[in-house]
C-alpha cells in the first residue's frame, strides 16, 4: 500500500498543480471560443523542442530545449494576436486550425529524421506523467506560480477581455491578447514534456465545459472546474494503476465519461423542467 | 525509370482528383465555420484503422475501410445532433472533445499492442504503400459521383451554407453534405494521413477565401493553389526522400502563411 502511494504521489501532485492553472485557463478559452488554440500552442512548443533536438542535439528538458520551445510559442502568440485582428476574411478557427495542422506536420517531419520517431511522438502526445520527477515538479511549480501571480494581478483585465468578445478588437491594444496567448504558451511549454499535448488539451477544455453546464458565475465556474478536474485526476490515476493503462489517456477517458454522463443528466433535467 | 513514372502518375492523378473535390467542400466548411469538425472526422477515420489493426484487420483492406466508415458515421451523427445545452458552451467544445477522444482512443487501443506507437504515426502521416491503380480508380469514380451530385444540386448546397434556414428539407441536404465529407475522409485518410487529409480540405479553400468571396473565383484560386503546391510537395518529397504526408502539409502551409502575411500587411484591408 505504502509503495503505491509512494509511486503515485509525484504524478498526483503534478496533476493537481496542473488543474489549478489549466482549470482557470479553460474558463477563459471557452469564453473566447478559441478551443483549439491550446492544442496548437502545445504542438508549436513541441516543434520548438524537436528543432532543438534535430539541429543541435539538445534533448527535451534541457534549458536550450525549453528556450527553443518557448521562443516558438512566443512567435506564435505574436502571430495569433495580430493575425486575428488583421485577417477578417476567414474565421479565426481556420487560422488556428491550419497552424495546428502545420505544426503537427512539422513535428512529424522533424522527428522522421531521428531514429525512434514513434517513441518521441508518443512522448509528446501522451507524456510520461507516471514517471514525473520531483525536479520536474519544482520547475512547473515555479512557472505556474509566476503565471498565477500574473493572472491574479491582471484578473479583472483578463476577465473583461475574454468576456467582451471579438467585437472589441478595435478598442483594445493587441498587446493584451499577446500577453494572454504568451502566458498560455509559457505554462504549456513547461508542461508538454511532462504531461503531453493530449492531457493538457483535455484538462483545459473538459473541466471548463463541465463547469459551464452547472454555473453561470465566473468564480463558481472556476471552483467547479478545479473540483471536477481533481476528482477525475484521482480516478484516472487509480484506473491507470489498477488496469495498467497509460496514465494520460486514462485520465482523459475519465474526464470525458464524467462530462458525458453529467451532460446527459443535465439535459434530461432541463427537458423535465420544461415539460413540468 | 518505369517504376518512377508509374508511381508519380498514380500520385498526380490522385492529387488532381483530391484537390478538385476537397477544395470545393473546404469552401463550404470555412463559410459554415465548422473548421474543426473535419479534423475530428479525419482523426476518427484514423482511429478506425487502428482499431481494425488491433482486431487483426490489415490496414488498406476492405474491412479496414469498413471500420473507419463506421467510426466516421458515428462521429457525423454526434456532430450533427449533439448540441450544447447552454450558450456558455461553444459547439467547438464538443468537436474538440470528440477529437481528443478519437486520439486518446487510438492510444488506449495500441497500448497493449507491441510496437503500437508506429500505427499512430502511420495514421497521422499516411502510408503511401497502400496506393495502387485499383484504389485510385475507386477514388476517381467515387469522387466523380460526389462531384456530379454537388454540381447537380449546387444551388441547394450553396443556399444552406450561405443562408441557413431558407431551404426546404434542410436537414436532408445537411446530412448529404456530411455524408460526402465522411466518404472523402474515409477514402483519403489511409493514404494521406489525418494531417494531410485535413490540409487538403482546409488550406487551398482558406487561401482562396482570403482573396475572394465569390464561389467561382474562389474555386479557381483554390484549385490552382492546391494542385500546384501539392505537386511541388510531391516532387520534393520524392526526390529528396522526405516523408510524403508531412512534406505536402508543410508546402501547403507555407503558401497559406505567405497569403496570410500578404493580407496582414497589405495596405488595403477591407473588413467583411
Amino acid at each position: 500500500m505504502f509503495e503505491i502511494i509512494h509511486f503515485l504521489f509525484p504524478p498526483l501532485i503534478a496533476c493537481l498543480s496542473m488543474i489549478l492553472i489549466f482549470g482557470y485557463l479553460g474558463i477563459h478559452i471557452l469564453e473566447r471560443k478559441i478551443i483549439f488554440i491550446d492544442i496548437a500552442m502545445a504542438q508549436i512548443a513541441a516543434v520548438g523542442s524537436a528543432l532543438a533536438l534535430i539541429l543541435f542535439g539538445f534533448h527535451e528538458e534541457t534549458w536550450i530545449s525549453y528556450a527553443f520551445a518557448f521562443s516558438c510559442s512566443i512567435l506564435a502568440s505574436l502571430f495569433f494576436a495580430i493575425a486575428v485582428r488583421r485577417i477578417t476574411q476567414i474565421p479565426q478557427e481556420a487560422l488556428i486550425g491550419v497552424i495546428y495542422a502545420l505544426a503537427a506536420a512539422l513535428m512529424l517531419f522533424l522527428l522522421g529524421m531521428e531514429t525512434g520517431a514513434d517513441t518521441h511522438l508518443e512522448n509528446i502526445l501522451i507524456g510520461r506523467i507516471l514517471w514525473v520527477q520531483w525536479k520536474d515538479i519544482m520547475i512547473i511549480g515555479v512557472v505556474y506560480s509566476a503565471a498565477g501571480i500574473m493572472y491574479y494581478v491582471f484578473r479583472h483585465r483578463f476577465r473583461q477581455l475574454s468576456q467582451s468578445g471579438r467585437e472589441r478588437n478595435g478598442e483594445v491594444h493587441w498587446f493584451w491578447d499577446f500577453l494572454f496567448y504568451g502566458m498560455i504558451g509559457l505554462v504549456i511549454t513547461f508542461t508538454v514534456p511532462v504531461a503531453g499535448v493530449l492531457l493538457i488539451f483535455s484538462l483545459i477544455v473538459i473541466p471548463a465545459t463541465f463547469a459551464a453546464l452547472f454555473a453561470d458565475q465566473w468564480f463558481r465556474r472556476i471552483v467547479i472546474a478545479w473540483v471536477v478536474g481533481a476528482a477525475s485526476i484521482l480516478a484516472g490515476l487509480a484506473l491507470s494503476f489498477g488496469m495498467d493503462f497509460s496514465a494520460g489517456p486514462s485520465m482523459v477517458s475519465v474526464l470525458v465519461i464524467i462530462l458525458v454522463i453529467s451532460a446527459g443528466l443535465r439535459s434530461r433535467c432541463k427537458s423535465n423542467k420544461k415539460a413540468g | 525509370m518505369w517504376q518512377t513514372f508509374n508511381f508519380l502518375s498514380i500520385q498526380i492523378v490522385l492529387l488532381f482528383v483530391v484537390t478538385s473535390v476537397h477544395t470545393y467542400l473546404g469552401l463550404h466548411v470555412i463559410r459554415r465555420r465548422i473548421v474543426f469538425s473535419d479534423l475530428a472526422l479525419d482523426q476518427l477515420a484514423g482511429m478506425g484503422i487502428i482499431v481494425g489493426i488491433a482486431m487483426g484487420i490489415n490496414g488498406g483492406s476492405i474491412f479496414s475501410y469498413l471500420v473507419s466508415m463506421i467510426a466516421v458515421l458515428i462521429g457525423s451523427v454526434v456532430l450533427a445532433y449533439v448540441r450544447p445545452v447552454n450558450q456558455r458552451i461553444p459547439h467547438e467544445a464538443i468537436i474538440g472533445i470528440l477529437y481528443a477522444l478519437a486520439l486518446t482512443g487510438s492510444f488506449l487501443v495500441v497500448d497493449k499492442v507491441p510496437g503500437g506507437g508506429a500505427y499512430i504515426t502511420q495514421a497521422l502521416a499516411g502510408c503511401l504503400l497502400w496506393v495502387n491503380w485499383t484504389l485510385v480508380w475507386v477514388t476517381v469514380v467515387v469522387y466523380a459521383l460526389l462531384a456530379w451530385i454537388h454540381i447537380r444540386f449546387r444551388h441547394q448546397f450553396i443556399q444552406i451554407t450561405e443562408n441557413p434556414g431558407t431551404v426546404t428539407r434542410e436537414k436532408a441536404w445537411d446530412l448529404l453534405f456530411f455524408i460526402s465529407l465522411g466518404i472523402i475522409t474515409v477514402l483519403i485518410v489511409p493514404i494521406a494521413g489525418v494531417l494531410l487529409a485535413y490540409g487538403f480540405l482546409m488550406i487551398p479553400a482558406a487561401v482562396a477565401t482570403l482573396f475572394t468571396r465569390e464561389w467561382g473565383k474562389a474555386l479557381k484560386i483554390g484549385w490552382l493553389v492546391g494542385f500546384i503546391t501539392s505537386l511541388l510537395g510531391l516532387f520534393t518529397s520524392y526526390f529528396f526522400h522526405l516523408p510524403y504526408g508531412p512534406t505536402l502539409v508543410i508546402s501547403l502551409g507555407i503558401v497559406f502563411l505567405a497569403a496570410v502575411f500578404l493580407k496582414m500587411f497589405s495596405p488595403v484591408n477591407v473588413p467583411g
